[in-house]
């Protein structure tokens, strides 16, 4: 289960999705630049970002769920998030997202709202 | 002719020895007292008989006081004795009354040390209390200090099961004419075994008058702790009041920050339980905090489901309207924020979004198996509204105020009666 809360630190509003479906990431936000002088010696630039790191999710939701989570990030668009992850690790950031798209995917009458629905969510922070 | 008594005559008459003075007068002597009473008696010498403390000690069985002077004296021991009582009641008044005088000025110190210790036991209502009022005055020069610090600590020991509340009260008045330093230090210590009301009020009034900078501040901390799920308060009042003369610089500020916000999750260790992962079931708790965004609707949105899509302007009082079939999968619903993204030197992440700035919702939707008629319908309808206010219900029956926009877009004859179309609608859910 992924947890989303915010706005951090005063935690007011938690939301609850299933885990992603597989193909999620976890990614450095950091870079390096890389600069040859005419001597052939290398020189590298490296912009750190505290640890900071994107991740990135794909979920197959209930069409209610799906609005449930595009009315969290309409209202936490800004602030703070934390986010605890399918692995029970914790971060703090915030979601990138932007535009967030909801597309149905196809009919499920057992679901809330009767279709499924393909979001990706992006998230950058840090580990607690 | 007189008779005359002489000594040997007496002796003889009486069979006891008797005193004679060469007057020819009885005289009492010790030893004939002793013989007649069978008690000592004393004898001043003149021939009267005297009572002293021994005799008295003698015929009452009780000591008597005794001056000196033959009078018997009762002391207050006696009396004790005789009636029986212990003593009821001990009080000690202590008054100290301190007065420096001097016309020059030089350093004055005044102070006084009460010490009081009072003990209460075995009594079903155990009350020990101490009621200290000092008052220090000191006028007119500077370089003085006044200063009381008082140390009061009782402790009830509960050993019945009976209420006992143990309590402090310290009332603290200082007021200098020109105010150099005004301090006051308390501290309460209470101890219960068994706790049934703990409870400090604290009353701290301070006066100042006229100086160049007047400082007044009270530091209170309170901290109580339970161990069982009980309501913690504290209630502090302060009052200051500052009556100045001459006006000077003064600095006032408070720096406390202080938010609360409370969150909750429903059966959060089997949320697939309640099915929270599917439904619409945002949990909403509370904040104080003033600059926190407005929380998500708790209301679950109602969707019902249609077949179709109507299209319609205006949009208050629909004069032109068309409909089209419900869309194909695969249709989107975009939240675009308006926002700012950057990143500091250090590398941290900075959104910034003001709440004014606009949240757009975009519907993008694509038809099939459109008749010809149908399609030309939308290209008037599209045609007719360009840039205008348009109504749409979507097959969720949610109603839309917004603007069509990428006009261009193609109607596509796929085959006969096959025609396909799509747009895209910016708007906001009303």
């Amino acid at each position: 289960v992924i947890r989303l809360s915010a706005p951090y630190p005063t935690l007011e509003t938690v939301t609850l999705l299933p885990n992603p479906e597989f193909g999620d990431s976890e990614a450095l936000r950091d870079t390096v630049q890389i600069r040859r002088a005419m001597d052939g010696t290398t020189y590298s630039y490296v912009r750190r970002t505290g640890g900071r790191r994107q991740l990135q999710y794909d979920f197959n939701l209930g069409r209610m769920k799906a609005l449930e989570l595009i009315a969290f990030v309409r209202s936490y668009q800004a602030s703070k998030i934390q986010l605890t992850d399918h692995l029970d690790q914790v971060w703090v950031g915030n979601l990138t997202v932007n535009p967030m798209e909801l597309e149905t995917a196809l009919r499920s009458p057992t679901s809330p709202g009767r279709e499924r629905v393909s979001v990706r969510l992006e998230f950058e922070g840090v580990k607690q | 002719m007189a008779l005359r008594v002489t000594q040997s005559h007496v002796s003889v008459l009486g069979d006891e020895p008797a005193g004679f003075d060469g007057t020819g007068k009885l005289r009492v002597t010790q030893s004939h007292v002793s013989v007649l009473g069978d008690q000592a008696a004393g004898f001043d010498g003149t021939g009267n008989l005297r009572a002293t403390q021994l005799h008295v000690a003698v015929l009452a069985t009780e000591g008597a006081g005794h001056d000196g002077t033959g009078t018997l004296r009762a002391t207050q021991m006696h009396v004790c004795v005789l009636a029986g009582l212990p003593p009821e009641a001990v009080s000690d008044t202590i008054s100290l009354n301190e007065t420096v005088s001097i016309n020059v000025g030089y350093n004055k110190s005044a102070s006084d040390t009460i010490a009081l210790n009072d003990e209460s036991d075995f009594l079903l209502t155990a009350e020990a209390s101490d009621t200290i009022a000092l008052t220090e005055d000191a006028v007119g020069l500077p370089g003085k200090k006044a200063s009381d610090t008082i140390a009061l600590s009782e402790a009830t020991t509960l050993r019945m099961g009976w209420f006992r509340s143990p309590s402090d009260t310290v009332t603290v008045q200082e007021e200098l004419l020109r105010t150099i330093e005004v301090e006051d230090t308390l501290a309460l210590t209470e101890q219960s075994v068994k706790v049934v009301v703990v409870e400090d009020t604290i009353s701290l009034s301070e006066i100042l008058f006229n100086d160049d900078r007047i400082e007044v501040f009270d530091i209170v901390v309170l901290s109580d702790t339970s161990e069982i799920p009980v309501d913690g308060s504290d209630t502090i009042s302060l009052l200051e009041s500052v009556t100045f003369v001459k006006t000077g610089q003064r600095d006032g500020s408070d720096d406390v920050v202080l938010y609360e916000s409370a969150s909750y999750i429903v059966n959060a260790d089997c949320p697939e339980c309640c099915d929270v992962t599917e439904r619409y079931s945002p949990f909403v708790g509370t904040s104080s905090d003033p600059d926190s965004p407005d929380p998500p609707s708790t209301t679950v949105p109602t969707l019902t489901s249609s077949h179709s899509i109507v299209l319609s302007h205006p949009f208050d009082s629909p004069t032109l309207s068309m409909t089209l079939r419900a869309p194909l999968f695969g249709n989107r619903d975009r939240l675009t924020n308006q926002r700012i993204h950057r990143e500091s030197r250090g590398g941290t992440l900075i959104v910034y979004s003001d709440p004014q700035w606009p949240k757009v919702y975009t519907l993008v939707m694509d038809f099939a198996v459109l008749s010809e008629e149908t399609a030309q319908d939308y290209l008037d309808f599209l045609a007719a509204t360009l840039g205008k206010e348009i109504r749409l219900v979507d097959h969720e029956s949610r109603h839309w105020r917004g603007v069509l926009i990428q006009p261009d877009d193609p109607i596509t004859r796929n085959k006969r009666c096959d025609l396909s179309a799509s747009f895209v609608f910016e708007g906001e859910l009303v």
